[in-house]
């Protein structure tokens, strides 16, 4: 009998360390991806005091914020040139001034910057950013503080509950109520 | 790089310009997805906010008609094709073909860059600079031998700009210009000089008759101006306080148009002109005409209703009460054309309908030759046929061919295909693969209108500008803009053309247009107002005509038809494909056909008599053989077509044209002899006389409704004139119910569909499959009725005391949107339920797939996703992002276009008010062309959809299953007295 | 007479732990191919679900076809087992004590199979689990207006207590096993199985009460599961499944469905085992007797069906049954009435009742019609529905077949399974019949 339990208790030991590395990475991801450029929204957002706005400039009229073009970087980067300091960017150690450099390569070679999205939302999902801001929220109620990140990470883990919460609470009236928690708000 | 070579899609251009448009992503399975990147622009193209749509007007090029088009571009993708309301024409509406002309821009059988075979084996990828110097080399090469003549330009009938262009640049070459369509309607160009002494085609005016009396023009199919003519129509004949317009239709098939008809008048093929003239002549005998008869009684006299009764085999009385109704219902109007009209003597035919539109007094009425159809300049039958025999005589060097495809749509008889293969180079500007093209020895694909500039003129009244609604999908040119640099390059041709681009030729050309415009402002003003209106439209007086004396001397004479088969031979035009140009659009070969329900296929049309002595039935194969040959395709019994008589739809039977036409069906066209109308020259193609034969052959015949009647579920219900003047009283039945009323505020979203109006051209159904992502599924799945169209035209042939013994009613059927719906309460997820605004909601992702709410579904409107279907890249391009696509084992439907609710919603919230009545159109609504969609705010007893609802022909289908509907319809008016 | 063919309480333990030697040849010849199957009907539904539905007959407008039919077929099995437990046990029907170990194990296993096929049906299984109502971030509820969801929790329920009352009216017969088995597995398995059984008085006091609640608490179940799912058609509004008879219809169904598979399942096991002197004719012939008054109810349904759709005057509802009769379906329609009504009308004699064979016989066509009878009310109905215009036919494909055919395979797996392991004849209850065992007088 005691060889039985021998026998099983190998290979429920080892289901027990896979599983625990899944939930070990899974709580581990708010790293927010490696962008082909080590743009930090710390130095942006945080030092030089850029609004929002300057770059996601359709956050009021459009559902998508937008992604600044690579026009609209070279607009301030025609002159910053960036210090040639090394900077300690979540840890890992650049050069301003290449990264900087490397904005100017995508503009010289008319290429577009593939950044990696950080917050995505599935395609049965309608959110729209302009309603939201327009209601007057803050960009940090969901992104969190962008300022104090450089690589941004998912600040909240934007499922479908954080959406009602916010939505209950934040309801004027019943009626309200019954649109912000009607499923057609959103999924369509 | 090859990618670039072979001009494959140049994906990261193609991302540059949506932008961070994410697309639309799939309904999330239960893996996780991948890592999504988002581009930027480089530089962000003016006026374009992401994830905001832009409307761009242009101008419709399917078919000849020129409808006005409004583009819809997301993100530099164009989605969605629209009528433009502004455009006289179409006035906002649009067809099916219309709504696919995004499937020809996004078709992956397009041709993706310049090929040629010039020192080559076949034709092979070449760069642009290198096609256009081979072709500015093969002119100068030409022109070197000094002859003349000998340089062809074959294209459709391009009015406007291009058209100017192409004859500039042909008489610059010393070449000549030749506009074939495949439908001229040369008879009634012929008919007019004789009649009136005009050759011009008119502009009728439907809307504006009492009583509309047509010899086989199919004026909702694909007559000159389909669109224009079916609203008009539907005003006509739609109920005005409690009275309705009357509509004679005479041809020897119950065509679509035919099927609206309150009469169908079938007739012996050929005789129509002694109809015609049998009726006039009654009006005139007894004295109804208001001219007299304007001294045409002698002629007349000759055609008394006896005779003619017994050549057309139309019984007397109908021709007497034809003559009455004809006279006495003014105004009135009787119209001819179409195939079935189109035989030897098709312009005799022609001529007699106009003695009789004379004596009744319509001309100048509602016949407008002050505005005529730029059709009328197109080239003749004869100059198509002396150009083949030059080809074949070897004198073109260079043949030019641009937007036609001939050797499809030309009858074998004529050889055109022989004759190609003896002209030494063959240039085509098509961006398809066509019959034609892929004998040309160059190719330099075109743009598709949606990519390009340019102008269309369909008539005096209307010039119709095209834009660029986004750059363009391949790696294809403008044809004008190649015209251009390869003049450039030619020596002889230096400064004959100041501009470099199109686009500056055709603002200098709309400088003149500019000129003759009264009060226009500067040019500019003038350019971005018409930009912006889709044209410039102006108002023309109506032209008085009369008879000309010509008329009286006239012989009307007997058709002539080759063959000594016992059937008349009828190949008629598609309302899908039109001349075949539609069939490489998944979207019209999954429309189902409005009579038979029959897609992806063509078909011999049968009477069930004729079916029984030739021992077929449904599904069936029959092999038709004329002198010139023979094809072989499926029987559809049809109690709609003469015993003596079998027709096959032109548009398929393709060996080449994409991977959606090739090998579907057969060309009707191969068959039919070279016979000509006698007085115009033009191609007869009602002249042959087939033999028929069973073929030892059977396969499922594919359609999407498999029953012709309503088994007594009045489902389509009608109302008798009579009845309606009485005034039926409308019972707002408020049964006892277990559960509470439900209550809305504000909004409660409904329909009102007018089955008088509806003439089932299925637009709407193309329009939802554009607007909706809905899948195409192909000929197989649709066979497993796995279609997955969110509305379909239900048709139904009903018993009638009318002289066809049946009458053909249509129904729009789609999701009821009830308020007491039986789907919601048994999904055990709650994946669709009752929104407040009164919409059943369907939520993809929430969707595990039981299907019980299909099978509680009382209208079986709803559809199943069994497999996550495919859009073969860049066909997906055109998905419009607003709208989920659905992946496999989730259930779906119409959803009332939420998208656009939502969208009208947030508008109205940006200006702090509630969605007004009308401010938005929903995609059938919007496409409709009879207007018999309503589609609004039931809550708002002001909208006109409430109003509908309330009307006294309104009634809920299957009423008594109490789904309490949010569809009313409005019954069918059947004329029970004459 | 010889100490062979009475019964007495030795021989009873001989007898029935004898079933539970080793395997033999034929057992194992039965069970490879058994596992064959489960294992084609696992690709299928793999292939099923990595593809999409569509490769299954589905189409629009028959959007449930063989899955659900076999559903309800294998839900209707899972009935005769409870029934012949719980309700004959209350009415102290003796002639169930042969049979109603193995009846009981046939609906342990009936239902295992049958709470499959509600997720084999599904679009998108992999997310099943919603139609469990579960606390969730989402602050999504399940609909319990749904007759579907009824159904989780009817078939659940009745999983659950068909299997608690399946063993706890073995456990002193584990216990008998337990002493005679020596080697060491087993002993110990049955050991704990038998939660050490002693058979004391005091035990056999509260055994036999639990037992008589668990039979009364089980008797309402019989009714009430199946009357549930005849629930997912009734509450429709769908011609041929809106109607009031059903949940009686389907509940007497399930039974006549249930004997008819006990029959097929005990010839041959009293055959192989040669238990004719434990499973006798009289319990057949009461067996019998039951199927007779169940098909007679069925055949009663088969026909007010007909009447009230006529006398409803309601077009949708007579045209659907006029349909069934003489639509494209027709045959299965007729089989079901011939398989259903005419063949058991011969049980009316004794004679019949009483001859296994051709009892074997009607019992396998019962199975039969059975199927067809779910088949046709499922599928005839949905492709006939209101609207004319989206009338369509519907075949299954190799899939569904394939699925199917694993299905019986499964079945027959757990069944194999449990004759090999579990006594499959009660051997405490058989010696309720028996003489108590006394001493012989000296003399």
């Amino acid at each position: 009998m005691k060889k039985g339990i021998k026998i099983l208790s190998v290979p429920l030991l080892s289901i027990f360390i896979l599983l625990g590395f899944y939930f070990y990475n899974a709580e581990s991801s708010d790293q927010g991806p490696v962008q082909p450029i080590r743009f930090s929204h710390k130095i942006h957002v945080g030092e030089d005091q850029l609004p929002c706005e300057y770059c996601h400039s359709f956050v009021e009229v459009s559902p998508n914020p937008g992604i600044p073009s690579v026009k609209k970087c070279m607009g301030c980067h025609q002159h910053i040139v960036g210090r040639d300091i090394d900077y300690d960017f979540d840890g890992t150690t650049i050069n301003i001034k290449n990264e900087i450099s490397k904005v100017r390569e995508y503009w010289a070679n008319k290429e577009p910057i593939p950044w990696i999205k950080v917050n995505s939302q599935p395609g049965y999902l309608h959110f729209t950013h302009k309603r939201h801001i327009q209601r007057g929220f803050e960009c940090a109620q969901c992104h969190g503080d962008v300022a104090s990140m450089d690589q941004v990470y998912p600040a909240y883990r934007m499922n479908m509950g954080f959406c009602i919460t916010c939505h209950t609470e934040n309801a004027k009236d019943h009626e309200e109520l019954t649109h912000l928690k009607d499923c057609l708000t959103c999924h369509y | 790089m090859s990618e670039e070579k072979n001009g494959g899609i140049k994906r990261r251009d193609f991302l540059k310009i949506i932008g961070v448009a994410g697309g639309t992503a799939a309904v999330a399975s239960s893996c996780s997805e991948p890592v999504e990147q988002i581009i930027p622009y480089v530089i962000p193209p003016e006026g374009i906010i992401p994830g905001v749509p832009n409307y761009y007007a242009s101008t419709c090029r399917e078919c000849p008609a020129g409808c006005g088009i409004i583009v819809k571009n997301r993100e530099g993708r164009a989605i969605k094709i629209e009528g433009n309301p502004e455009n006289p024409i179409n006035s906002g509406a649009s067809c099916a073909r219309g709504q696919a002309a995004l499937q020809g821009l996004y078709n992956p059988d397009r041709i993706r860059s310049p090929l040629s075979n010039f020192n080559a084996e076949k034709l092979q990828p070449v760069g642009w600079e290198a096609a256009e110097k081979t072709l500015t080399e093969k002119i100068e090469e030409v022109r070197k031998k000094g002859k003349t003549g000998n340089i062809v330009f074959l294209s459709n009938n391009i009015t406007g700009t291009l058209g100017n262009l192409v004859d500039q640049w042909m008489d610059a070459l010393g070449g000549t210009h030749i506009q074939y369509e495949t439908y001229p309607h040369e008879p009634l160009k012929e008919a007019n000089r004789i009649s009136f002494g005009i050759d011009k085609i008119p502009t009728y005016h439907i809307e504006k008759t009492e009583y509309l009396l047509s010899f086989g023009a199919d004026f909702i199919e694909t007559w000159l101006s389909p669109v224009e003519y079916t609203k008009q129509f539907s005003q006509m004949h739609s109920v005005k306080d409690k009275t309705v317009g009357r509509f004679v239709h005479v041809e020897p098939r119950a065509s679509l148009t035919a099927s609206n008809a309150d009469e169908w008048i079938s007739i012996k093929p050929g005789t129509e002109a002694m109809l015609a003239l049998g009726i006039a002549n009654e009006i005139v005998t007894s004295g109804q005409s208001p001219n007299g008869g304007g001294g045409l009684s002698g002629l007349l006299s000759r055609f008394s209703s006896d005779k003619v009764s017994e050549m057309t085999e139309v019984p007397k009385e109908t021709i007497a009460q034809i003559a009455k109704e004809f006279s006495s219902m003014q105004p009135s109007l009787a119209i001819g054309g179409g195939v079935s009209v189109t035989g030897t003597n098709a312009t005799e035919t022609l001529v007699a309908i106009n003695i009789l539109n004379y004596v009744a007094g319509n001309i100048g009425e509602t016949v407008d030759f002050g505005d005529t159809l730029s059709i009328s300049t197109a080239d003749s039958f004869q100059d198509i046929t002396s150009l083949v025999s030059s080809m074949e005589n070897g004198d073109i060097d260079i043949l030019l061919i641009y937007d036609v495809n001939p050797v499809f749509t030309l009858p074998k008889q004529l050889n055109f295909k022989d004759a190609l293969g003896k002209v030494p180079f063959v240039v085509s500007f098509s961006s398809f693969m066509d019959e034609t093209t892929e004998l040309a020895n160059l190719i330099l694909p075109n743009n598709t209108p949606i990519e390009s500039w340019g102008d269309y003129s369909p008539r005096e009244s209307v010039h119709g500008l095209i834009q660029p609604v986004m750059t363009p999908v391949f790696n294809t040119k403008g044809t004008g803009d190649v015209i251009l640099s390869v003049s450039g390059q030619v020596e002889e041709l230096n400064g004959k053309f100041t501009q470099t681009t199109f686009y500056d030729y055709l603002q200098t050309s709309w400088k003149e247009i500019w000129a003759g415009a009264p009060g226009a402002g500067d040019f500019d003003t003038f350019w971005n107002d018409s930009l912006e209106k889709g044209g410039y439209y102006k108002e023309l007086p109506p032209r008085q005509v009369s008879l000309s004396s010509g008329v009286s001397s006239i012989r009307f004479t007997e058709p002539e038809f080759i063959g000594e088969g016992d059937f008349y031979f009828m190949a008629y035009p598609s309302y899908r494909y039109y001349d075949g140009r539609g069939a490489n659009k998944p979207w019209l070969q999954e429309l189902p056909e409005a009579l038979t329900t029959g897609v992806w296929s063509s078909w011999v049309e049968v009477h069930p008599e004729t079916a029984k002595k030739l021992g077929v039935k449904l599904g069936d194969f029959l092999s038709i053989e004329s002198p010139q040959g023979v094809i072989e395709t499926q029987v559809y019994v049809y109690q709609g077509i003469r015993p003596d008589t079998l027709s096959v739809m032109i548009g398929q039977g393709h060996t080449s044209y994409g991977r959606y036409a090739k090998d579907r069906g057969v060309n009707p066209i191969d068959i039919l002899p070279l016979t000509t109308d006698v007085k115009s020259g033009g191609f007869a193609w009602l002249s042959t006389k087939v033999s028929a034969a069973k073929v030892n052959k059977h396969e499922q015949f594919v359609q999407t409704q498999y029953t012709t009647t309503q088994h007594d579920r009045d489902i389509a219900q009608a109302i008798s004139l009579t009845e309606l003047e009485k005034g039926v009283h409308h019972e707002e039945h408020d049964e006892p119910d277990f559960y509470p009323p439900r209550e809305y505020h504000k909004y409660r979203w409904g329909m009102a569909i007018d089955l008088q109006k509806c003439v089932g051209c299925g637009s709407c159904v193309t329009a939802c499959y554009a607007e909706n992502n809905v899948a195409f599924v192909g000929k197989d799945m649709v066979a497993k009725r796995r279609d997955m169209a969110w509305i379909r035209i239900e048709r139904y042939f009903e018993e009638a005391n009318n002289s066809a013994g049946f009458q053909t009613r249509f129904l729009p059927m789609l999701c009821q949107q009830c308020g007491n719906a039986p789907c919601e309460p048994v999904c055990p997820v709650y994946a669709t339920y009752h929104n407040p605004e009164g919409l059943n909601g369907m939520v993809y992702n929430r969707c595990v797939g039981t299907r019980y709410c299909a099978n509680n579904c009382t209208y079986k409107v709803r559809k199943f996703n069994w497999f996550t279907y495919k859009w073969p890249e860049p066909l997906n391009w055109q998905l419009n992002p607003d709208v989920t696509v659905r992946s496999k084992g989730v259930m779906e439907k119409c959803t009332f276009c939420v998208q656009r609710i939502n969208h009208a919603k947030d508008i109205a919230k940006d200006e702090g008010r509630d969605v007004s009545d009308g401010e938005f159109k929903v995609a059938c609504e919007q496409a409709c062309p009879a207007e018999a969609i309503v589609f609004g705010n039931l809550e708002d007893h002001e909208s006109k959809a409430s109003q509908l609802s309330h009307d006294d022909r309104g009634y809920h289908v299957l009423a008594a299953v109490n789904t309490q509907p949010g569809i009313t319809y409005l019954k069918k008016v059947t004329q029970d007295k004459a | 007479m010889s100490e062979q063919n009475t019964l007495t309480y030795a021989r009873v333990n001989d007898d029935v732990i004898r079933m539970l030697d080793k395997p033999t040849f034929k057992w194992w010849a039965l069970f490879i191919p058994t596992l064959f199957f489960v294992g084609f009907g696992l690709f299928c539904f793999i292939y099923q679900v990595y593809t999409g539905l569509g490769v299954a007959g589905y189409r629009h407008p028959v959007f449930w076809g063989v899955y659900i039919t076999d559903f309800v077929f294998w839900v209707g099995i899972a009935h005769s087992g409870t029934l012949i437990s719980a309700i004959l046990f209350l009415f102290r029907a003796n002639f169930r004590m042969s049979i109603y170990r193995i009846a009981e194990g046939m609906t342990v296993f009936a239902v295992l199979t049958a709470g499959l096929f509600p997720i084999i049906h599904l679009g998108r299984p992999w997310n099943f689990y919603w139609l469990f109502p579960y606390p969730n971030q989402r602050e999504l509820w399940v609909n319990f207006k749904s007759p579907l969801l009824w159904d989780v929790f009817a078939v659940s329920t009745y999983l659950t207590v068909s299997a608690l009352f399946f063993f706890i009216g073995m456990i002193p017969d584990i216990a008998a096993i337990r002493d005679r088995v020596t080697e060491v597995p087993r002993k110990i398995i049955y050991s704990v199985l038998s939660l050490g059984w002693k058979g004391s008085n005091w035990e056999w006091l509260h055994y036999s009460r639990a037992y008589l609640f668990f039979a009364a608490f089980a008797t309402p179940l019989v009714l009430s599961v199946h009357s549930v799912v005849s629930w997912d058609f009734a509450m429709s509004n769908l011609p041929g499944w809106h109607t009031t008879i059903f949940a009686p219809y389907f509940v007497a169904g399930a039974i006549f469905s249930g004997l008819g598979m006990v029959i097929t399942l005990t010839v041959p096991i009293r055959k192989i085992f040669h238990l004719e002197d434990y499973i006798t004719l009289d319990n057949y012939d009461g067996m019998a007797k039951l199927i007779m008054l169940t098909s007679g109810i069925v055949g009663y349904a088969y026909g007010i069906e007909f009447f009230m759709a006529w006398y409803s005057g309601s077009p949708a509802e007579w045209g659907q049954f006029y349909y069934r009769a003489t639509g494209e379906y027709a045959l299965f329609y007729w089989i079901m009435v011939v398989c259903n009504v005419i063949i058991p009308l011969p049980l009316w004699f004794k004679s019949i009742r009483r001859n296994i064979k051709i009892l074997f016989i009607i019992s396998i066509f019962i199975n039969i019609g059975m199927w067809f009878e779910r088949f046709n009310i499922i599928v005839l109905s949905l492709s006939h529905g209101f609207d004319p215009a989206a009338w369509g036919i519907y075949k299954p494909s190799w899939v569904e077949v394939g699925i199917t055919v694993g299905s019986f395979a499964w079945f027959f797996m757990f069944f194999l399974i449990f004759l090999k392991t579990l006594p499959s004849v009660s051997i405490a209850e058989m010696k309720e019949l028996l003489p108590v065992p006394r001493k012989e007088a000296k003399t």
